[in-house]
């Protein structure tokens, strides 16, 4: 994006953000009717949509809960949106170091203003497929220890992102971080290879209208992409199992095949 | 109510919650829900036996703030209600105690609308405060910058001009060029088509001949391009100009120099070539004294080669360091003689004088005879002795005649401490050619010269600048 269409978009809100579409998606007040207008459209094509959405932030939540139970103190998070309710610094104890990152860098002003008063946590611009921008900004080198001992978020971003950037971008992270690291990841996957149901189709469709085509994968291949992190217990699951909705209402996050699967990696 | 009835009420609660996860915000976790359905269902039995006031309403605002979404907590309320409906004053209390959650509900829903709005509106004016910042930046930036630059629309009408831009067409305000046509600006025809060729290419580049507001001219370098707007239509015309008047002169400086350069390059040859054929032509002589004449003429030439030499390795042609080029010339003739330093010395002190071509050349001829007079007849037993040629600035002598009078002079001096000139020789009127050049060529310049014969010759020549 070049630098006047990021003025353009801060300066125009009559525009749809995709920030505050995902919010509203999430259920959250962070949005304009404009945003509103424009979830509603996504949500038409995909009405699973909103509920995947929310998984992603369950998962988050469960992720991290788990990792400060581990005693994990430094997160640094990738594609993170609007750091609202229950994103990392509301679940985590008080102190916990949290770095969040954004593409987009409306969203990133809207977060800086959100955690401005919040001495642990910090907002940098970064895509999730060159995270070497953040991690060598003087933003985590002077926020972080020396210890990289580290838990990292890369979450619902990952099936935007062609096979060979999203090996970068693991590579990246796991040369950067410190031993006994923790990759918390979910992503839009396939039980099988269906990526030929109808509804894989629309989606496909949809995303290809707006110029962002996504790249859904099965376990194999999503483990095989997300090396050298190791996966560690219980592995990759459908994010429904992480979080404990009941199997019935589960299936209303999924349609022909998709589901959000996730999983906690090691170094 | 039946103590049974609690369990009861909390596994209705807890089967519709867990069906409801999606429909709340995404900060209530599913694992949250079953506590939910035990609290809300705990306060619904405190309620029905020992109403508080506010409690309901607390519990309310609690589960707003937890993340229940609308339908679950009317789904709640509305299945409580069902579950008390076979009794009236459970239903009475059931009635009771959802008016006052949903109260509590939405009234906390409607503060976490409002803050979370005016977080956003604050985020907002945040992001709009940055961009008007770099806008403001960008405006100044543009308004002061040494380039001109003006915007357009897309008829070619003028829309906006920066300071730069005024001073070069020298007028006092914008109003004077507002809505004026771009192609006015130029004198060049070809300017007349810039605008059809920007909507085909996008940009233009290019020099230009421009006519200022009082009739002068100036060389320009015009940048135009279309602006487009995020649809990629163009809106506009932006053009930058950079007056390159004093460029083009300094670059036709640049190419007359090098011009000079060459030619004094060229002519050094040539009077190499004529040094060498003088040379040649001397080793055809028999006669000693008209091989001596030949050898003086070919030294005369390579004083004013060297000369040329000198000017077009010196760095901008003004003119040749004199101090380089006297000991040059010199030692070139200790070289012609077959003198060796040990046998007569020679000594050079010359200030940092820049001497233009038409003193370099006389004075080069006049050391030149100078030197050469010393060399071959100051030291009949061939030394030892010393040779002294000296340049400096002098005061203007006090008879000096206009116009050199206010100029700067030159004192040289050529002096030897040899056996001297004949008491006799008056050097002004003497046979000898090399005497006859020296006062010849001191002529030419404007000076004087003087010889104290006081401990071998020593002749000292005034001169002005030219």
């Amino acid at each position: 994006m070049a630098e006047k269409d990021k003025f353009a978009s801060i300066a125009d809100s009559g525009k749809p953000n995709a920030g505050r579409i995902y919010d509203y998606l999430l259920g959250g007040n962070h949005n304009f009717e404009v945003d509103r207008m424009a979830a509603d459209q996504v949500v038409r094509l995909m009405p699973f949509f909103p509920k995947l959405c929310k998984l992603v932030r369950w998962f988050l939540g469960e992720a991290v809960r788990r990792l400060c139970e581990q005693g994990y103190t430094q997160f640094i998070d990738f594609a993170s949106g609007l750091p609202t309710v229950d994103h990392i610094h509301q679940v985590a104890p008080p102190g916990t170091k949290v770095i969040y990152s954004d593409i987009d860098p409306v969203t990133v002003a809207y977060g800086q203003e959100i955690i401005k008063d919040n001495p642990s946590v910090r907002y940098g611009v970064c895509p999730a497929q060159k995270p070497e921008e953040l991690l060598n900004s003087p933003l985590v080198q002077q926020f972080f220890d020396a210890n990289r001992k580290v838990a990292i978020g890369f979450n619902g971003v990952a099936y935007f992102l062609p096979d060979e950037k999203l090996q970068h971008s693991m590579k990246i992270l796991h040369d950067w971080a410190g031993k006994d690291s923790r990759l918390f990841l979910c992503d839009l996957g396939f039980e099988k290879t269906e990526i030929n149901t109808s509804t894989g189709k629309e989606m496909d469709a949809l995303y290809q209208r707006i110029g962002q085509p996504i790249y859904p994968r099965d376990r194999k291949t999503l483990e095989t992409l997300t090396r050298p992190w190791k996966l560690r217990e219980p592995g990759l699951q459908p994010l429904e199992e992480w979080v404990g909705v009941k199997e019935a209402v589960a299936e209303q996050s999924r349609s022909e095949g998709f589901a959000m699967i996730g999983a906690i990696f090691g170094k | 109510m039946r103590p049974a009835a609690k369990k009861e009420l909390i596994a209705a609660f807890d089967a519709l919650l867990g069906e409801t996860a999606f429909d709340n915000r995404y900060s209530l976790h599913p694992r949250q829900l079953a506590q939910i359905g035990s609290e809300v269902a705990e306060a619904f039995w405190h309620f029905g036996d020992a109403p508080v006031e506010g409690d309901a309403e607390s519990r309310g605002e609690h589960l707003a703030q937890e993340g229940l979404g609308e339908r679950t907590i009317l789904l709640l309320t509305s299945r409580l209600r069902g579950f008390c409906r076979q009794d009236p004053r459970d239903l009475d209390a059931a009635e009771g105690f959802t008016t006052s959650l949903l109260e509590g509900f939405l009234r906390a829903r409607e503060a976490q609308i409002l803050t979370d709005q005016e977080q956003l509106r604050r985020a907002l004016s945040a992001a709009l405060a940055s961009q008007s910042q770099e806008l403001l930046i960008k405006n100044l930036a543009v308004n002061t910058s040494i380039n001109g630059i003006l915007l357009t629309d897309l008829d070619g009408k003028v829309t906006w001009v920066n300071a730069s831009c005024l001073r070069m067409w020298g007028c006092a305000s914008a109003e004077e060029v507002l809505g004026e046509a771009f192609g006015g600006f130029w004198i060049d025809s070809e300017a007349g088509g810039i605008l059809a060729k920007l909507q085909q290419t996008g940009g233009w580049h290019g020099q230009l001949q421009a006519r200022r507001k009082d009739g002068g001219v100036f060389s320009a370098e015009l940048s135009a391009s279309l602006i487009r707007n995020e649809e990629q239509s163009p809106v506009g015309i932006m053009a930058s100009v950079v007056d390159i008047t004093e460029h083009l002169k300094a670059e036709e400086m640049e190419k007359n120099l090098l011009l000079a350069k060459e030619i004094h390059h060229r002519i050094k040859n040539n009077l190499q070539v004529i040094s060498s054929l003088l040379f040649l032509q001397s080793e055809y002589v028999q006669d000693e004294k008209t091989r001596e004449m030949f050898k003086e003429s070919q030294n005369r030439v390579r004083s004013m080669a060297l000369l040329h030499q000198k000017l077009y390795q010196s760095r901008n042609m003004a003119g040749i360091d004199s101090a380089e080029y006297i000991r040059d010339l010199t030692r070139n003739l200790f070289m012609s003689y077959g003198v060796a330093d040990a046998q007569i010395q020679l000594a050079v002190t010359a200030e940092e004088i820049a001497l233009d071509m038409d003193t370099a050349v006389p004075c080069g001829l006049i050391i030149n005879e100078l030197v050469s007079n010393s060399l071959k007849h100051a030291y009949p037993s061939g030394g030892p002795g010393r040779i002294r040629v000296s340049v400096s600035r002098a005061e203007a002598p006090a008879e000096a005649d206009p116009p050199s009078a206010g100029g700067s002079w030159y004192r040289l001096i050529v002096a030897d401490d040899g056996i001297g000139l004949p008491e006799s020789l008056d050097f002004r009127k003497t046979e000898s050619l090399g005497l006859k050049i020296v006062c010849t060529l001191t002529d030419q310049l404007g000076g004087r010269i003087e010889l104290d014969r006081r401990g071998g010759a020593r002749f000292t020549i005034l001169f002005p600048e030219t």
